[in-house]
């Protein structure tokens, strides 16, 4: 009966009327920003706005992408995990996260980006001991097999690069000594740093050009991300069943979302913090491999030298072969003190 | 977790604020920077009227952002004076993003804006009245273009009050249709009231229009040109300085973005 009237909900959700939500419910500026956000629409975008979100280096957030969905899924997963079954979240979240991309419009991008992360958490779902790294290997020589046109895909490597930035970002972090004063607003931009750590050197191999205040704009931003698009998404689902509440609960983020169109503008109009400057292979290898030694050699050092941080076990410093690291992952930090109090 | 559930409160209450300060400032009347076209903004309270709506960039939804609570997702009474585009290419948008109550026009659509063709066609002498805002209109299509007249001509020409302000609204007519009002007697009253506090200049300044006869017979207080970057020589030079020879403060949305009166 449920799954009948969901399905029956999801045959009136198209792409639309879910817009039409958005749009009368907010400013065009606002509207527009959540309507590439949440559905991947760019109608609400001016010329003078867009170079602006790419001169702010958070272009990258106004469309559905693989970074968005993969903000999604691991917040989503990593939320909902402390109170349910972490499998059925797993389960839930990927079926709702592919409607989400059959409402988009099965854009490629988008597709990408959900096979990334459906084979990914499917090991998980497996409860088999894997380490992040092979996991990863196994998803991209998959997605590679399915189509070979990947290979050069711009986007699914911005995807990978984004989700490898997601999952990572939490072991990084380990490796940085930092004072007790920045601690917490350290910890609340890490992730975002790290993310465009990995994306950045993909842009500027693509697109030749690179924004130096997009670290800053991103931090200012990302943390707003999942909230926007969950809230968002929600809004105007229900908003084509219930105008009123889709409306209510639209207004309800518009300071959030007009604080990011604050930031656009704001960072946008420093036109000389753009600049041309085009990476080529041997740097991008060259930065890879920088980021992949602080992640497994720096993170043997940190265990090393600080012991174990979470699960006083020594495997859990490592990039792999353990239950309690996965969840650390994911920031399903409730799951991981649980194992503890077991152990 | 706990920061960002501070920093997102703190947001929103700054949102609270927000509509705090855009719902004090309740009654204006905006010339809207759209560019290369015309639209004029009037509100009062919650009511909102628009006379043209610009061209189909969305300029004049950053208007309506700029002047209008985000709340308010109703125009009341829109006006359109002609079917050009750069008068009336902005509905498409303007339509999607909010509910309008009244249409009205110089005369019923066709082409792209077919699907506008439910509006109410204004004639000469058609008085609009809501709250404290009146639009007579003394020149409309039917009358220009059957006498062989351009598009352009065919625009509504209108005097508005609204609170203490008389503004004469031009559309885009050209020379002649000035030269029909001038002759037949259309502004008389006005000349004989002491002339006019607003010129929405006709057809973004151009040197066809905004003739001695015209200016000496409304004299305006003050001349609004709506214009934006454009291949045309808009505005054109010959006529600001006519305007200012005549004394009237010229105000450009080109240079000074929203042009707004008190």
């Amino acid at each position: 009966m449920g799954i009948g009237i969901m399905l029956l909900i999801y045959k009136f959700l198209d792409k639309d009327s879910l817009i039409g939500v958005i749009e009368r419910s907010l400013p065009y500026r606002e509207a527009g920003v959540l309507k590439g956000m949440v559905w991947g629409d760019k109608s609400g975008f001016d010329k003078d706005f867009y170079n602006k979100l790419k001169d702010s280096g958070l272009v990258h957030l106004m469309v559905a992408s693989g970074t968005n969905v993969t903000l999604l899924a691991s917040g989503g997963i990593g939320m909902l995990a402390g109170w349910w079954n972490r499998r059925w979240v797993i389960v839930m979240v990927l079926v709702c996260l592919w409607a989400y991309a059959g409402i988009v419009g099965w854009e490629p991008p988008m597709i990408r980006a959900l096979l990334l992360i459906s084979i990914f958490y499917w090991g998980q779902l497996l409860g088999r001991k894997y380490d992040l790294i092979r996991s990863l290997g196994v998803t991209v020589a998959i997605m590679v097999v399915i189509d070979p046109g990947m290979i050069v895909s711009v986007s699914f490597w911005l995807s990978l690069a984004a989700f490898v930035g997601v999952v990572t970002a939490d072991f990084a972090r380990q490796n940085m000594r930092i004072g007790k004063g920045v601690t917490l607003l350290w910890q609340a931009s890490w992730s975002t740093i790290w993310i465009s750590l990995w994306v950045t050197p993909i842009l500027g191999l693509v697109f030749g050009r690179i924004s130096l205040v997009a670290p800053i704009s991103n931090v200012a931003v990302f943390w707003l991300v999942e909230t926007i698009c969950l809230v968002g998404g929600l809004g105007s689902v229900l908003g084509v069943l219930i105008p009123m509440l889709g409306r209510v609960i639209l207004m309800g983020i518009y300071p959030l979302v007009g604080y990011l169109v604050w930031v656009v503008e704001g960072f946008g109009g420093w036109k000389w913090a753009a600049i041309d400057f085009e990476f080529n292979w041997l740097m991008l290898v060259g930065w890879y491999l920088v980021l992949g030694y602080w992640l497994i050699v720096g993170n043997r050092h940190a265990c090393s030298v600080r012991g174990n941080n979470f699960a006083g076990n020594r495997h859990a410093c490592s990039l792999g072969g353990n239950a309690y690291m996965r969840s650390v992952q994911f920031g399903d930090m409730r799951s991981v003190r649980n194992k503890k109090n077991e152990n | 977790m706990k920061i960002k559930i501070i920093l997102i409160i703190s947001l929103v209450l700054l949102g609270v604020l927000v509509i705090y300060w855009q719902s004090k400032d309740s009654s204006k009347l905006v010339f809207c920077d759209v560019g290369q076209g015309d639209a004029m903004l009037i509100r009062e309270g919650n009511w909102e009227m628009l006379l043209d709506v610009g061209g189909d960039d969305g300029k004049v939804m950053r208007c309506l952002e700029r002047h209008v609570p985000f709340w308010d997702k109703t125009i009341e009474l829109v006006i359109i004076s002609h079917w050009d585009k750069d008068h009336c290419g902005g509905l498409i948008k303007l339509s999607r993003y909010y509910k309008i109550n009244d249409l009205l026009a110089n005369r019923l659509p066709g082409g792209e804006y077919e699907q506008y063709s439910y509006s109410k066609v204004l004639n000469v002498g058609d008085v609009v009245q809501v709250g404290k805002v009146r639009f007579d209109v003394i020149s409309s299509s039917i009358e220009n273009v059957n006498d062989g007249g351009e598009e352009n001509d065919s625009s509504l020409v209108g005097i508005l009050y609204y609170r203490d302000n008389k503004i004469l609204m031009m559309g885009d007519a050209g020379a002649e249709v000035e030269q029909k009002l001038v002759w037949r007697g259309m502004l008389k009253q006005i000349q004989h009231d002491g002339g006019i506090d607003i010129l929405k200049v006709s057809h973004h300044g151009s040197g066809t229009s905004t003739s001695d006869d015209l200016i000496n017979m409304v004299r305006p207080k003050i001349a609004v040109v709506s214009v934006g970057r454009n291949s045309y020589g808009h505005p054109s030079m010959e006529v600001i300085n006519r305007l200012e020879n005549f004394g009237v403060e010229v105000k450009r949305t080109d240079k000074s973005g929203d042009v707004m009166v008190n």
